[in-house]
């Protein structure tokens, strides 16, 4: 079966998209806009929710041009990390993939009919299976992303702590100069003064 | 996990791991097949048909698929091969079966030569090769490339026919014209074998040695260090871990790092194990336990406590002492009982001392490190210490070969010091060392008491001299140890220290085991140091697969939880295990060439808490001695002079290390700053005159791409026609003429002769304008006639150059006022964030001396200079139009005072805007990421505020119209490595970055 012009058109659109995530909540669309439009035109920006992701963390589909400018943002962002809006971690970027879009239209034009299966139904094993599989698929999802998060976290509190003792230390530092200590004995050293 | 609604036919997008056969079911090449060039265009092939077997969806499925032909895509950003199935869709193959690899191997590199000539039709071989060479290890690369090329030659010939853009590449030109002339295509090939052999060396030959000439330029020269960096246990050097306390030891971490002295180390299994700890603490800092340096016995150094050791003053110091003990030994005659008494009080009470070690035992002279022969040698066992020429004649530098004489000191291994043991501790020969008993860590030992409770205690463990490993007997008594220690460079490399080389291997298992715990208390509470079984770890090491989907099996239901969950774990750690942390920052550094601006180790380890905090008590204390009349030999005691260098040098580093949180504010994507489009165009309307017919305009750091643009506008339309040549390490949107490329790996044959060079123009300015600098220096290199420069006042001016340039005219107020915008930020308003020099960078045209006549002829002709001005060498009166300008300027000459002060910060974050981040920040050790944080590294000249570590707490800065919300929008170069999250390592102290300090 063909699929629909639709999704012709809909699957051309997807190539020329790239899905961003990891993005800070304080990201507008204009920032996007403007932060992908270094590299190429933004033609359509798209925040989409983060199923598996923690509540602080955003992301978007952005359409360029073409195909050709969203693989060369890959391949950039890939290159060197971007932030954008500074929070919470330099983005990252993929290829889209149809199943991102919400409004996705269908590939062919079929209904999908739900309905109550019979036990005795021939298929009923089969459909069940999937069904469970399905659910195994949400848990090891769930499980996975858990992981992740508990890792996260984990780098996040080293991460801080280095940030909070180095950031000490400048202090005690930059303390013993502002209050004319270090000049002080520089000068009864007979020392030249070079700060900077 | 999204599931598909519908069914048919798995169509995959791209296949990996693939290999063709034939019907036989042999091996073979897909370039075989028909080439389609377009959907009808199609080349006959040798062969009909051939099967794709293959895995699809990340390994998971495999797949088998007759295919009928084959197509080359070479417009994307990578080079994207297609096969054809019968079912007429196009499957991308991605990477081949390494068994599969040398069939199509040739083919690949074909498709990317013609990738990259088509994208640069001007590129000579050798950048074609260095780009070959970057995506095909050398390894795989052994070929000549004209080889390769000939056995492809229809390919070639069709693909040159059917693609405009491959058609102007000047190098198949020629390869195709070499071809059709066979007689020189022997000479070709061999010619080409051994250029290439030369030509892929000479590149790395020639950064390594521009790399050394950056080390001069580098802001911190650790040449005057102040703090040993051997191990506290064996006292030899090499990869040792920080305490960050107050003992200001360091330690060989694992068993392996201190292979060479036996050391007993802190037995950490490996380096990642340490690495993930933030701020390491010795048992006795952790604990505040320290040890008395005279008596060896531990006591609390708490301070808001009942103390009972204290820390000497002196800022490199860091040994402990009971007031009684340190009270005796500096005042050791009967006759001075009474001051002993007093001073031991005093300290009690918290008076500050220093220590017996800084004072020459004998004649009780002070250090003076830069006189070799006032430098001290300290004992690494009890306080005492001798100065060069003082030092006993027994304490000898070599041992003597029958083995009477032992060595007891040693130089170079403590920065301007003497390591030495003094004649108290027996050497015990087949470990070079005393006794290594010397160590005394509290632990916390949990025990069970009668009630079965448990409660935990304190207990002492001591080192030992061999610690509790298993030695290798290689070579049964060795009658001389030779340990050769080499300079610790301390810093450059904080892990990549290299071993020492001592050749020393041999222990024998020891009787000395037993004496050394006489002073344990209760041996029963001993903690054995756990041991790291190497195999243990190494096995986790093994390669597995990379994993990218966490799938497990689908036939189980969904109830089985554990035995789901050991599996995704087992996946994670297959997973993490294929990640080779060290091998991803390698990379990234690769991809960093600057390493004038990105310090190897992020920063710097050795700068620890202890340190830093005993350097400043030094500073207050030194001061107060002198206050109360003290001499200046008794300040130098406290705190030498180099503790003070140290001080600016730490800060500068800590600063550079914290810049994105100091000024995160102004902090944006990639660090970038763009010349704005007006200002270009007045650059452009000025230039335009000095360029002829035919030049090449080349900016060297193109940003946006908008320069060569205008320029081809104005040229055009003035008739003359040039080529343009542009580079960047990040593509814009704009690819006229681009080239991704390191301007410092652009080799000078890649472009046309110098006189028909014009070059720019905004370089990233980097630190002091070292980046400014090193640009120029590699345009320099090319020998351009005509060179326009926006660079900082402080870089080094081209007339000062081996080959100077003459200064053709300068503008100083050009690029004043809002000039720059920073790319891909954007205010509250959504409207670009603006950007400007506090000191507008002049802009200024340079000549080579050969043109300089003609130029200046030009610039005459249109007013850009008076009639009759020599070439201006002094630096041209200033005219200040711009009013904020005018104003902040004002503020620097009328408080020359503060001047100190503004600088900084305002430098700071000027060079940040200026600073090119390439690619490997690790910005790790910064938290997942406090840059919104309220620090208002303020858009005029007042001091930074305060910074607040909180990231939510918002301050307004003290320009109004600056608030940190706006400057919220920035977007940011982070660390690889930054949370990432999962696979990644946490690579604290490998943090790259090219951040500028003041």
């Amino acid at each position: 079966m063909e699929p629909s012009t639709e999704y012709v058109a809909f699957e051309e659109k997807v190539k020329k998209t790239i899905y961003i995530d990891n993005l800070s909540p304080q990201v507008t669309k204009a920032v996007l806009e403007n932060a992908m439009n270094q590299f190429g035109n933004v033609k359509d920006v798209q925040f989409v929710p983060t199923y598996f992701g923690s509540c602080g963390v955003c992301a978007a589909l952005v359409e360029m041009e073409s195909a050709k400018q969203g693989e060369e943002i890959i391949c950039e962002m890939g290159d060197s990390p971007l932030m954008i809006s500074g929070m919470p971690r330099p983005v990252r970027a993929r290829k889209a993939q149809g199943e991102m879009f919400e409004d996705r239209p269908k590939k062919h034009q079929r209904t999908i009919v739900c309905r109550w299966m019979d036990p005795s139904h021939q298929h009923f094993e089969l459909a069940k299976k999937i069904k469970d599989l399905t659910k195994k698929h949400v848990a090891e999802a769930q499980y996975i992303m858990e992981l992740q998060l508990e890792e996260e976290e984990k780098l996040h509190k080293q991460q801080s702590e280095t940030l909070k003792t180095n950031y000490k230390k400048y202090e005690l530092i930059d303390g013993v100069q502002a209050d004319g200590n270090v000049k002080r004995l520089k000068a009864e050293y007979g020392m030249t003064l070079n700060d900077h | 996990m999204a599931s598909s609604d519908e069914e048919g036919e798995i169509v995959p997008d791209f296949v990996t791991n693939y290999h063709f056969v034939n019907s036989h079911n042999t091996l073979i090449s897909f370039s075989l097949l028909p080439l389609h060039w377009s959907d009808h265009d199609v080349e006959n092939g040798d062969l009909q048909v051939a099967f794709l077997h293959g895995n699809i969806d990340g390994g998971l499925q495999s797949v088998y698929k007759e295919v009928i032909g084959w197509k080359l895509e070479l417009s994307y950003a990578q080079p994207h091969v297609c096969v054809l199935s019968k079912g007429k869709t196009w499957i991308n193959l991605h990477k081949p079966r390494k068994s599969y690899e040398c069939h199509v191997k040739s083919v690949l590199i074909v498709a990317d030569c013609l990738h990259f000539v088509r994208r640069n039709p001007q590129a000579v071989q050798k950048e074609i090769l260095s780009h070959l060479m970057k995506s095909w290890s050398s390894g795989e690369f052994r070929e000549p490339l004209e080889k390769c090329l000939a056995t492809h030659l229809p390919l070639i010939r069709i693909a040159v026919a059917r693609d405009k853009d491959l058609a102007k590449s000047e190098y198949l030109k020629a390869f195709l014209m070499e071809v059709e002339n066979p007689v020189t295509r022997e000479a070709l090939c061999e010619d080409n074998q051994t250029l290439k052999k030369s030509k892929f060396i000479v590149p790395d030959g020639e950064e390594e040695e521009d790399d050394d000439v950056d080390v001069d330029d580098e802001i911190d020269d650790d040449s005057d260090e102040l703090f040993d960096s051997v191990c506290a246990f064996c006292d030899n050097g090499g990869d040792v871990l920080l305490c960050e306390g107050k003992c200001m030891r360091s330690f060989h971490p694992t068993v392996d790092a201190g292979l060479d002295t036996c050391c007993e180390s802190l037995g950490f299994e490996n380096a990642a194990q340490y690495e993930a700890v933030p701020t390491y603490l010795c048992d006795n800092c952790k604990h505040q336990k320290h040890q008395c340096f005279v008596c060896g016995s531990l006591g609390s150094s708490d301070k808001s406590s009942s103390a009972e050791v204290f820390p000497c003053v002196s800022a490199t110091c860091g040994h402990f002492y009971h007031p009684e003990c340190v009270a005796n030994l500096l005042y050791p005659s009967e006759a001075d009982g009474a001051l002993a008494s007093q001073l031991k009080s005093q300290i009690a009470e918290g008076k500050s001392f220093t220590c017996p070690i800084h004072k020459c035992h004998r004649c009780q002279g002070g250090e003076n490190k830069d006189d070799h022969e006032l430098q001290f040698a300290v004992c690494r066992r009890c306080p005492k210490a001798y100065h060069r020429k003082c030092l006993p004649k027994t304490i000898s530098f070599e041992g003597s070969a029958d083995g009477t004489i032992q060595q007891r000191a040693w130089d170079d291994l403590l920065p301007k010091r003497i390591l030495m043991y003094c004649r108290k501790h027996p050497i015990i020969p087949s470990i070079g060392t005393p006794k290594r008993d010397h160590i005394l860590f509290p632990s916390l030992v949990r025990k069970r008491n009668q009630e079965g409770r448990i409660t935990e205690m304190m207990s002492e463990r001591r080192s030992n001299a061999l610690g509790s490993f298993r030695v290798v007997e290689t070579e049964r008594k060795p009658k001389v140890v030779e340990r050769q220690f080499k300079t610790v460079t301390y810093g450059d490399t904080t892990l990549e220290k290299r071993k020492s080389s001592t050749t020393y291997k041999t222990t024998t298992s020891f009787e000395n085991n037993k004496p050394i715990r006489t002073n344990s208390e209760r041996p029963s509470n001993i903690l054995r140091i756990k041991l790291p079984n190497k195999d243990m770890h190494r096995e986790q090491r093994l390669p597995s697969k990379s994993v990218k989907k966490m799938e497990v099996d689908v036939d189980s239901p969904p109830k089985l939880d554990a035995e789901m969950k050991t599996k995704i774990l087992k996946l994670m750690e297959d997973a993490t295990a294929s990640f080779d942390p060290e091998e991803f920052i390698k990379e990234k550094k690769m991809k960093c060439t600057h390493k004038i601006y990105v310090p190897q180790h992020g920063l710097d380890k050795t700068i620890t808490m202890g340190k830093v905090e005993a350097s400043v008590k030094a500073v207050k204390a030194a001061l107060k001695k002198l206050d109360d009349g003290g001499s200046v030999e008794d300040a130098k005691a406290v705190c030498e002079p180099n503790v003070l260098h140290q001080l600016v040098r730490w800060k500068k580093k800590l600063s550079v290390f914290l810049a994105p949180f100091l000024v995160g504010t102004r902090y944006t994507s990639f660090g970038r700053h763009f010349t704005k489009v007006d200002k270009l165009k007045e650059i452009v309307d000025r230039l335009h005159w000095y360029v002829e017919d035919g030049d090449t305009i080349v900016d060297f750091c193109c940003g946006s791409n908008d320069f060569s643009c205008f320029m081809k506008e104005k040229l055009d339309s003035t008739g003359k026609k040039c080529k343009y040549k542009n580079y960047d390490l990040i593509t814009p949107k704009n690819t006229f003429n681009f080239e991704k490329r390191d301007w410092f790996s652009v080799p000078v044959d890649a472009l046309p002769d110098g006189s028909r060079l014009v070059m720019g123009l905004n370089p990233p300015f980097g630190v002091k304008a070292s980046l400014a600098n090193k640009f120029i220096d590699h345009a320099l290199k090319f020998k351009p006639k005509l060179i326009i420069l926006i660079v900082p006042q402080e870089t080094k001016r081209l007339d000062y150059k081996r080959s100077p340039y003459d200064l053709i005219w300068e503008e100083h107020d050009m690029l004043s006022g809002k000039s720059f915008y920073l790319p891909g930020s954007v205010d509250k308003q959504d409207q670009p964030l603006d950007d400007w020099n506090i000191k507008p960078p002049p802009l200024s045209l340079w000549s080579r001396a050969d043109w300089t006549e003609k130029h200046i002829e030009v610039a005459q002709k249109h007013g850009h200079i008076e009639q009759r001005q020599t070439v201006p060498h002094q630096e041209a009166e200033r005219v200040v139009s711009n009013e904020l300008i005018e104003e902040n300027l004002d503020c620097f000459n009328d408080l020359p005072m503060l001047d100190e002060v503004l600088k900084e910060p305002d430098a700071t974050q000027r060079n940040c805007e200026n600073m090119y981040m390439t690619t490997s920040h690790t910005f790790s050790d910064m938290a997942s990421m406090d840059l919104s944080s309220p620090v208002n590294s303020s858009s005029n000249n007042s001091r930074s505020e305060p910074v607040r570590l909180n990231p939510l707490c918002i301050q307004p800065g003290p320009h109004p119209s600056y608030d940190p919300l706006q400057y919220a929008n920035t977007s940011d170069p982070y660390g690889p490595g930054v949370g990432f999250g999962y696979p990644y390592p946490q690579s604290g102290h490998y943090a790259n970055y090219g951040y500028p300090a003041c």
